[in-house]
């Protein structure tokens, strides 16, 4: 009896040409389209510059409700993001959302500690523009860089 | 050669993921978190009816997660690709890797 590893055939069979025009196949299949890793990065990003302006601005202000109507506005654009995000992609591409979760976790952070520190140095001397426009820069980029993590992600 | 002791690498293909719509169907979600399932319809081309079919087998081995929900008030069905999903492609590919290099 011939038991050759041929003979021996009991799955699929496949010969080295259709493997590799399978593999090749399934490198350039992909149901994510460059368009919603755009949607995915671009809305990240903003989702970053706009909580590294609302915390200096909220601390710029000090007109009466100034802060709620930030508050607001804040919210309703987030909510305006995460909506276009969810209706503008078909896909999400791998990793995205843990993507961007890291980078808001990072920007929750350093919107806490800025906000610390202002306290803690308002008790003496009052914030200063410089500082305000220094939170705004050190919040926004844990996003940002989120955001072109997720842009420059193939695959 | 490379050839290991489960024996030819064609003997390590995955019967479910190797019918070529299910295959398309599987790397095609290899990219993705998740998919609308017309995302995956366009970029595998077929039709409502067989993507249907095709992910239902998928979704009995294990491999593919269906779920359904809503975009404002229009209804929608996302696909994902499972853990065990996941890892069956992987040893599907390795194993096509093994094929393609006469190495299996």
């Amino acid at each position: 009896m011939n038991t050759t590893p041929q003979n021996q055939h009991t799955g699929p069979g496949m010969s080295p040409d259709e493997a590799r025009a399978a593999l090749e196949q399934a490198s350039r299949t992909s149901a994510v389209a460059p368009r919603d890793r755009t949607v995915y990065a671009v809305g990240t990003a903003l989702f970053g510059v706009v909580l590294g302006a609302f915390v200096p601005l909220t601390r710029a202000l000090d007109m009466d409700n100034g802060p709620s109507y930030l508050t607001a506005i804040y919210v309703v654009l987030a909510i305006a993001i995460a909506t276009w995000q969810t209706r503008a992609a078909r896909s999400v591409p791998r990793g995205a959302k843990r993507v961007g979760y890291v980078g808001l976790a990072l920007t929750v952070v350093i919107s806490l500690v800025c906000i610390m520190i202002a306290n803690w140095r308002e008790q003496t001397t009052p914030t200063s523009a410089g500082l305000l426009v220094l939170m705004g820069v050190l919040i926004a980029p844990p996003m940002l860089v989120a955001g072109w993590v997720i842009a420059r992600r193939r695959g | 050669m490379t050839s290991t002791a489960s024996g030819h690498a064609r003997h390590r293909l995955d019967e479910v993921i190797h019918a070529p719509v299910r295959f398309s169907i599987v790397a095609s979600l290899a990219g993705a978190d998740e998919a609308e399932f017309s995302a995956v319809r366009d970029t595998v081309e077929v039709s409502d009816s067989v993507l249907s079919r095709q992910v239902s087998t998928l979704e009995a081995a294990g491999y593919v997660k269906v779920r359904k929900g809503y975009v404002g008030k229009r209804p929608r069905t996302w696909l994902s690709l499972t853990a065990a999903g996941r890892a069956a492609y992987e040893r599907h590919l390795t194993a096509l890797r093994a094929i393609a290099d006469g190495s299996g």
